[in-house]
């Protein structure tokens, strides 16, 4: 049975035949626990939790020792009000009518009470189940700056993000999506902030979904996400909640899921892509440095191997003698034609990038010496690759590995360049180049330009794209993002 | 919108299918790469003296005769059997027995062929497959025939670099000793 079956339906008010009912839907579920308690003056009640959920030590002080010890008359027709108001320990106590929406809670952790002769039931919050705690995420360590990471529930993130940004001008908008899984989600923004579009966007796209279940939230990016065949991200996800928090400032807006320390945020910009945590966490100058090699890296790692494919088999004018004699004898014995020596060492590379990621961390080392030295050098040796063209590869791989946001599509740029430039030489490798930039430029994210910073270009749209200004130049926040427009006052020159 | 979309890669996938490039796709390995090419005057015509540089940087040489300075090339190619590398020649070594319209010509024909390069530089010699012949004048037992012998070229006295052409011309080289030097002592390419 699920949520959808119970809509609207409510308890009879008879104690046997609502547990009955309940235990009904729970069946085959060893895991309810059911506490019949006899309360004074002869009112009955029973309480409902599911053993795991629960911190037990909140349900026997808040509401099993007040219950058994109370010792009083109930006063008035409607009992779940009075033990509300004047039994309950718990801090948080709703009173709930529909069996659906007692359900809900109880699943999540929540004791269930219930009454003989009253149709309204009690939820206290009792939750108790263990979380991973707070850490530092792998994926994005910083050399300097916060070091806590999201967990997967989402009420603890929500506290985390709420730490950074102590104002009433924060939303956290709840919405449940998946029939089965219930997910509770966040949206969150900052209300004076916000852009509106995206928010319209987001919230109308969420009450479309229709799934069993959402586990995590690259579920309700697929589903939500209107760039379905793009290899560039349009959604951005981070489990800092310093991220969060700045990208709250700037106007966009969070979806916390429940189950999943990664936060979605939208609109995401092209140029979020090159953004690194730690270019905030350190001196502009050095961050600059770094942004700028990310930008550089990402058209190498995507060209660098179409490019070199196009000069030695269609424009060997354009390189040194010398440099030509060396590519054109390493070939020599080679038994595949360059485009397939080009392709299968990216797919080796793609397969040793992959492996790297999912071995355990202390197979790392023997992993690059086996992929890197050993794979490598013996292929070369034994005339299966050429080695100008494994140093390519290697060196675009390397160089795409500054820009991990675009890993994706890096690998598909970099095979597009490589068909092309081995077809139709450095002409068909631009002309693939040119109809990827046409793609980045007219892609939108939740209403707003991928590329809003690159339409119109000025200081202070490339501020914190192309370069990264120091904090005292960033005036404004980003034109596409949000209508309030100046996140510092400009001071006044001494 | 998608009408745009279909148009504009229906536009690229016609402009790419024009490229000449489709036709030009060779293999880096399977294609002579000619470093130098030497000209004589023959009893019946011309004859051409082409350095190719082979497997591990070693050089070979590839002779053609054909009575016309324009038919040489084509022959060449025809002998190789396999696609040639011009763009990469180096120097073009003429016979000092050419006469001004001789040379004309083959300047001519050469700035004619786009695949040649005009950064290509010219020496005058007594005669071009015996200069081409050898294995250079230093005593480095692997030296590259051509580019050793204008490296010692001043050292030999015989070659020395005069001038620079003008532009869409090749540089120009002549040789200023008595027993090389050409009839008319300076050539300015127009």
């Amino acid at each position: 049975m699920n949520f959808h079956e119970l809509l609207g339906k409510k308890l009879s008010g008879n104690l046997d035949t609502d547990l009955n009912f309940l235990k009904e839907i729970f069946e085959n579920d060893d895991i309810l626990r059911v506490r019949r308690i006899n309360m004074t003056k002869g009112q009955e009640c029973a309480l409902l939790f599911l053993d795991g959920m629960v911190n037990n030590n909140v349900l026997n002080e808040s509401v099993v020792r007040p219950i058994l010890t109370f010792d009083s008359d109930i006063e008035g027709e409607n009992v779940s009000r009075y033990v509300t108001l004047h039994i309950l320990f718990a801090a948080e106590v709703s009173e709930q009518t529909l069996i659906d929406e007692m359900l809900r809670s109880m699943l999540y952790g929540d004791t269930l009470i219930i009454f003989n002769g009253d149709t309204t039931a009690l939820t206290v919050n009792t939750k108790g189940w263990r979380t991973r705690g707070i850490s530092e995420p792998s994926d994005e360590r910083v050399l300097e700056g916060p070091r806590e990471g999201f967990d997967e529930a989402a009420m603890l993130n929500m506290a985390m993000l709420r730490r950074k940004l102590p104002t009433p001008d924060l939303k956290a908008e709840y919405v449940r999506v998946g029939r089965r899984t219930d997910t509770r989600t966040f949206i969150c923004y900052l209300s004076s902030l916000v852009n509106k579009r995206a928010l319209d966007t987001l919230k109308k796209e969420l009450k479309k979904i229709d799934i069993d279940g959402v586990l995590d939230v690259n579920y309700i990016n697929e589903l939500i996400n209107s760039n379905r065949f793009s290899f560039f991200k349009t959604a951005g996800k981070t489990e800092r909640p310093d991220i969060v928090a700045a990208k709250l400032l700037e106007g966009r807006v969070a979806l916390i899921v429940d189950g999943t320390p990664v936060v979605l945020t939208v609109p995401y910009l092209f140029g979020e892509n090159f953004q690194s945590d730690d270019d905030y966490y350190q001196n502009y100058i050095v961050a600059f440095i770094g942004r700028l090699m990310r930008y550089i890296c990402f058209f190498l790692s995507i060209t660098l191997p179409g490019i070199y494919l196009a000069l030695i088999t269609h424009h060997k004018q354009l390189l040194p003698t010398s440099f030509f004699i060396t590519a054109a004898d390493s070939r020599r014995g080679v038994p595949f034609q360059s485009i397939l020596e080009a392709l299968l060492l990216i797919l080796i590379f793609e397969i040793l990038r992959e492996t790297g990621l999912r071995v355990p961390q202390s197979m790392g080392h023997a992993l690059s010496i086996v992929g890197g030295l050993v794979i490598g050098q013996a292929s070369v040796e034994a005339k299966i690759v050429s080695a100008p063209m494994l140093i390519i590869v290697a060196a675009s791989g390397i160089a795409g590995l500054m820009v991990q946001k675009l890993k994706g599509a890096i690998f598909y740029g970099r095979i597009i360049t490589v068909v092309l430039g081995n077809f139709f030489g450095l002409f068909g490798c631009f002309a693939g180049v040119t109809a990827m930039l046409s793609v980045v430029f007219s892609l939108k994210s939740y209403g707003s330009d991928y590329t809003a910073a690159l339409n119109n270009i000025s200081f202070q749209s490339l501020k914190d794209t192309v370069i990264r200004a120091p904090f005292y130049k960033m005036l404004t926040r980003p034109h596409s993002l949000s209508k309030n427009k100046y996140r510092q006052k400009r001071k006044k020159k001494l | 919108m998608k009408a745009l979309k279909i148009f504009s890669v229906l536009m690229l996938v016609i402009a790419l299918s024009g490229c000449s490039t489709l036709t030009e796709y060779t293999e880096s390995e399977q294609v002579l790469l000619i470093s130098a090419v030497g000209i004589d005057k023959a009893a019946n015509g011309y004859t051409l003296t082409a350095e190719i540089v082979t497997e591990g940087n070693q050089q070979t040489l590839l002779s053609v005769t054909a009575d016309s300075i324009d038919s040489l090339i084509p022959n060449l190619k025809k002998k190789a059997g396999i696609p040639l590398l011009l763009s990469h020649c180096g120097t073009v070594f003429i016979s000092q027995d050419f006469n001004i319209s001789d040379l004309s010509f083959l300047l001519q024909h050469l700035c004619s062929l786009y695949e040649f390069p005009l950064s290509s530089r010219l020496a005058v010699t007594n005669n071009c497959a015996t200069l081409l012949n050898a294995k250079g004048l230093s005593s480095e037992p692997k030296g590259y025939a051509v580019l050793s012998i204008l490296k010692n070229a001043k050292i030999d006295s015989r070659l020395f670099i005069i001038g620079r052409a003008h532009t869409n011309t090749l540089p120009f080289f002549i040789a200023t000793n008595d027993y090389y030097l050409l009839k008319d002592s300076l050539w300015i390419i127009e």
